[in-house]
């Protein structure tokens, strides 16, 4: 099994509305993905597809070799918690974790009783009666203690605040080395996935814009700022990323497989916060003149 | 995965353990005073003229008081429980999920969409139907006397509060209710069209279906002036007479009063027997020689049974049909 | 055994700032031949990282001869970046280093002012950014 998510021309449209646009993606195992994207990018629709909840407009997508929600075995294998967290407001903490036991054979009773009581939450509580935070730690709790081999998680330390989002992080990369896990983490806080994550995916206007590792992302993504008539000429086999304009002086990013070198202009790495801000502004300025140098298009 | 199909009704299933173990005790404890009453009041062993007086004052006191009291409760339990089992157990099942999201839980654990389903289903219908048949039995042995008396079961009020076809019911709602649910997606709305469908349901069986489940039976019989239901004349001498039907308890389809040639009998009154300055009993006296016969169809009352198994089987088909449906739009139609 | 912490703010990646502690450690002394690395799962369990990220330092500690993992034991250290330099050597200088600040400080340099000067005349002198 060398796949964890694969998806070709993965399209989802709710009538007229598409969330997620002919996707294609290949996931290796043993990844932490971060998947990035404004809002309304078509980051849950992915998970949701993924998760099996949701079924494509056209398009296939596959998870650990199998179709989503095929059956109780691949169930058993994928992990997922929702955005919000959903839990059952008139079940105790306590009725959760049975359920996680009798709805899934590998069930890790002694994990999850570990990991609430270290949470501090009160067993006897019913779930409607937690804080944001503490349901989310609780819905988190029940897609760990369930040993799959993939996690998807939509923005699952939003409500969280910093220490707690810390602990929720460390609590997953020790999934991940126990249970040699793939996780896909959508989120908004993209200096907490630099730690943590090893895979990038960002998603604008539900389209994919990048789908890499993140030190190729990083390695490869450069931005050039000078004057505007310096960069007319993009490095040769440069493939522009986003421009902005400020009077004469321009900014630049663009993407090369060769390491960029240029006199009279400035020359810098994006780091991944700053990768990502780039196509989300892309994304929100369709408008931009796309100036290719001639060596480029060749 | 039934240990969560019970947990979820768990409250619901111990406050319906409550309500009928309140009723069940309201029906033990009135039940042999109303036998009672009933052997006192000698309309049971009554042959002859004075039992329709013995019987209706039997009946005022059996409706009056306590026992009065225990049979309104028990005809609103058995008529209304299958409506409220529809909209409180049945359109909430999927659509509370879906609207509080936590069917991302339940169909994200290591159980297909059917295996969630199906024992959720069970227990609901399970419980419905188990009720209903608890609460109708308890009525229906309770009421005898006051059924024996009146005659009529067929009639739909008293019908469908008897015997098995609340479990019918109760089962077509529930099964009904849970469509909805997956359909609408929205619980208020799914308990709406829940409960307007199962009553539009009874209200059709009652009216137009039922009466037709067997083929009816007739009778022709020599117009009986003395237990007359209709007895009019409008100025143009059109006469309009029927009769009641003599058949006690029977479900009448129509009622028609024929002339010895076998049409419709519309008069025209003879003026020399029938105006306003003579006395009404000769036109009745006249209207009696002319030899009508009275002309019925109807269903009689010893087809109670025949109707209740029909009905419930019925009833219980379309249930299944809904399960099915239900089933196959929550795994390939929820998307 | 070497606690790592990670900066998030440092711009320098996660698995390099890794490698640098680890040759910083071995300079100083801290770390010396023998002593065996924190495992993956220790280092995951006190500092919020990936595991890849670790097992990448590693391998690039690896190649450059410093460490050695042995299969089901861990990581240990084989190598050494003291060199011929005695351990002596490194405390007298120390030492050096902190009377220089001190006089620094009393000559009425303020601590960005020291940082300011240091910089400099490292940058000036070596080619190696601090």
């Amino acid at each position: 099994m060398t796949s964890a998510l694969t998806a070709r021309g993965l399209t989802k449209r709710y009538g007229r509305r598409t969330a997620l646009d002919d996707c294609t993606l290949d996931i290796p195992t043993g990844r932490v993905v971060a998947l990035v994207g404004p809002n309304g990018a078509g980051k849950s629709t992915l998970l949701g597809l993924a998760a099996g909840l949701l079924r494509p407009t056209s398009g296939e997508i596959e998870v650990l070799g199998d179709a989503p929600g095929a059956g109780p075995d691949q169930l058993a294998r994928v992990g997922f918690v929702a955005q919000d967290a959903p839990t059952y407001a008139n079940l105790t903490v306590a009725d959760h974790l049975e359920l996680g036991r009798r709805l899934n054979p590998r069930w890790d009773a002694k994990a999850a009783e570990r990991r609430i009581a270290d949470l501090g939450l009160d067993t006897g509580q019913k779930a409607g009666r937690l804080s944001g935070g503490q349901r989310a730690q609780l819905a988190l709790t029940l897609a760990l203690a369930k040993r799959p081999e993939l996690l998807l998680l939509d923005e699952p330390a939003a409500s969280l605040d910093p220490l707690a989002r810390h602990e929720f992080l460390q609590g997953l990369m020790a999934h991940v080395v126990d249970h040699e896990a793939s996780v896909v983490l959508s989120s908004h806080l993209v200096s907490d996935l630099e730690r943590v994550c090893d895979h990038l995916v960002v998603l604008t206007g539900s389209r994919v814009q990048v789908a890499t590792d993140i030190d190729e992302a990083t390695g490869t993504h450069y931005r050039l700022t000078g004057d505007a008539r310096d960069l007319d000429d993009l490095p040769p086999g440069a493939e522009l990323v986003h421009a902005t304009d400020n009077g004469r002086h321009r900014t630049v990013v663009v993407r090369s497989a060769l390491p960029v070198v240029a006199d009279r202009v400035q020359v810098e790495q994006l780091g991944l916060e700053d990768l990502v801000l780039t196509y989300m502004a892309r994304a929100a300025t369709p408008a931009l003149r796309t100036v290719a140098s001639p060596e480029a298009t060749r | 995965m039934s240990w969560l199909a019970w947990r979820l009704f768990r409250a619901q299933g111990y406050l319906t353990l409550l309500l009928l173990a309140c009723f069940g005790v309201l029906v033990a404890l009135t039940g042999p005073h109303l036998a009672d009453l009933y052997s006192r009041s000698g309309a049971a062993a009554c042959t002859g003229d004075r039992c329709s007086e013995l019987a209706q004052s039997f009946l005022n006191g059996a409706k009056a008081g306590l026992t009065g009291a225990v049979y309104t409760v028990g005809m609103l339990a058995v008529l209304g429980f299958p409506i409220l089992a529809g909209v409180f157990w049945g359109a909430p099942l999927v659509s509370r999920e879906l609207e509080a999201g936590t069917h991302r839980v339940a169909w994200t654990q290591s159980v297909t969409r059917t295996r969630w389903l199906l024992p959720r289903l069970g227990v609901v219908l399970g419980a419905a139907a188990v009720t209903a048949a608890l609460v109708s039995f308890a009525l229906t042995w309770w009421a005898s006397p006051i059924d024996s008396t009146q005659g009529g079961r067929l009639q739909p009020g008293v019908y469908l509060a008897r015997g098995i076809v609340p479990v019918g019911y109760a089962l077509l709602a529930v099964a009904l209710g849970v469509l909805l649910g997956a359909v609408l997606r929205r619980t208020v709305p799914a308990m709406a069209t829940t409960f307007a469908g199962v009553a539009a349901l009874m209200l059709t069986f009652s009216l137009w279906l039922r009466p037709h489940l067997l083929p009816p039976a007739h009778a022709n019989v020599p117009l009986d002036l003395s237990n007359i239901q209709t007895f009019a004349e409008t100025d143009g001498g059109h006469m309009e007479v029927v009769a009641n039907f003599a058949q006690k308890g029977a479900l009448v389809l129509s009622n028609r009063t024929l002339t010895p040639q076998g049409k419709l009998f519309v008069g025209p009154a003879d003026p020399t027997q029938c105006s306003r300055d003579l006395p009404g009993q000769r036109c009745m006296d006249w209207v009696s020689s002319l030899g009508l016969r009275q002309d019925v169809t109807y269903q009689p009352a010893s087809r109670f049974w025949a109707f209740q198994l029909i009905e419930t089987g019925i009833l219980v088909a379309i249930a299944a049909a809904a399960v099915a449906l239900c089933v196959w739009w929550v795994r390939r139609r929820i998307s | 055994m070497i606690q790592f912490h990670l900066d998030s703010a440092s711009g320098v990646a996660p698995y390099l700032q890794i490698v640098q502690q680890v040759r910083h450690a071995l300079r100083l002394g801290l770390l010396r031949e023998g002593d065996q690395l924190p495992t993956v799962r220790e280092v995951v369990s006190t500092v919020t990282i990936n595991p890849n990220t670790v097992h990448k330092a590693y391998r690039e500690l690896e190649y450059a001869g410093l460490v050695t993992p042995r299969p089901g034991l861990g990581t240990f250290v084989t190598g050494s970046l003291t060199g011929d330099v005695p351990a002596a050597s490194y405390v007298r200088l120390r030492a050096d280093l902190v009377r220089w600040i001190e006089d620094a400080q009393r000559a009425g340099l303020d601590d960005e002012s020291v940082e300011a000067l240091v910089h400099g005349t490292l940058r000036e002198h070596l080619r190696v950014e601090p």
